[in-house]
């Protein structure tokens, strides 16, 4: 199911964020998409984080969102090898982003569907930080893939 | 973009997330998340949330209804009628009521508009094209 919203060209492996707002910037960013619509996304984002933070812990953060501007579900993967101050359940940065952008209307609900397999793959990345150590692109996306398919 | 438009996309967007956080589905993904199982915990995390979505609420309403107080009447309006105050245009459809909106539209991205149709605001995203376009 991820293989369809994974993209190497929606992936960052070296992010520069240090701040929340600067990572949910950094990770929208990533999707090209008009200025207003991605002012209006980031804001929706801010809005979601402010009311409980999607940092569940272990160095892993899931800012989600649904908007109107939007027209398909987006899936941005980032890491950043010092961490970010994400406001994290446990208190400790964030080294692996799972961002997931939808349009209200998703007939497929595709988006919860995403949502709850990233929720499972967490799980399993945060018992093994092996994607702190993975540098290309390719193989990062297959290793999410392989640890997808062993759910 | 229109400063109303903006402020409706904003309220359309709050609500939805009020609808995702008040969903069981949803919070089955939360708890998994946060590895939290504690029933009692999650109500009130959930009941935060939406207290929080509630305030913001009221604060964009407050900034609409100084633009025009006729506005949010009409988005709760068509809401209370098709579960959405606002709909978006896709491929010159109306997503409302899937009838194709005029031609001009597309030109006229960012600005407040509604359905000749149904009567619902709509968002015509940028670059989207109408039937016109494409003849």
């Amino acid at each position: 199911m991820l293989k369809n919203l994974l993209k190497k060209e929606h992936l960052i492996l070296d992010m520069k964020a240090k701040t929340k707002e600067e990572a949910l910037k950094e990770l929208v960013s990533v999707f090209q998409l008009p200025e207003d619509k991605e002012q209006i996304i980031l804001e929706t984002l801010k809005k979601r984080e402010s009311i409980g933070s999607t940092g569940i812990g272990k160095g892993i953060a899931i800012p989600h969102a649904r908007s109107l501007v939007l027209d398909k579900v987006y899936l941005a993967v980032g890491r950043s090898k010092e961490g970010v101050d994400f406001d994290a359940l446990d208190g400790q940065p964030v080294h692996l982003f799972f961002m997931l952008c939808a349009p209200p209307q998703d007939p497929n609900t595709t988006y919860l569907l995403a949502l709850g397999k990233i929720a499972s793959l967490a799980r399993k990345l945060a018992k093994n930080r092996e994607y702190m150590n993975i540098d290309d692109p390719d193989e990062f996306i297959n290793y999410l893939l392989q640890l997808e398919g062993e759910q | 973009m229109d400063p109303a438009l903006e402020k409706l996309i904003r309220l359309h967007d709050l609500e939805k997330m009020e609808e995702e956080i008040s969903s069981e589905e949803y919070m089955k993904i939360i708890s998994k998340l946060r590895q939290e199982e504690d029933e009692e915990e999650l109500k009130k995390m959930r009941d935060e949330a939406l207290e929080a979505i509630r305030r913001e609420k009221e604060k964009i309403i407050k900034e609409l209804n100084k633009i025009n107080p006729t506005y949010y009447n009409r988005y709760r309006m068509f809401k209370n009628a098709y579960g959405h105050g606002i709909a978006q245009v896709v491929e010159g459809i109306c997503l409302n009521c899937f009838s194709r909106v005029p031609t001009s539209f597309i030109t006229q991205h960012g600005k407040l508009l509604r359905c000749p149709n149904c009567g619902i605001f709509l968002y015509v995203p940028k670059g989207k094209k109408t039937e016109g376009e494409r003849l």
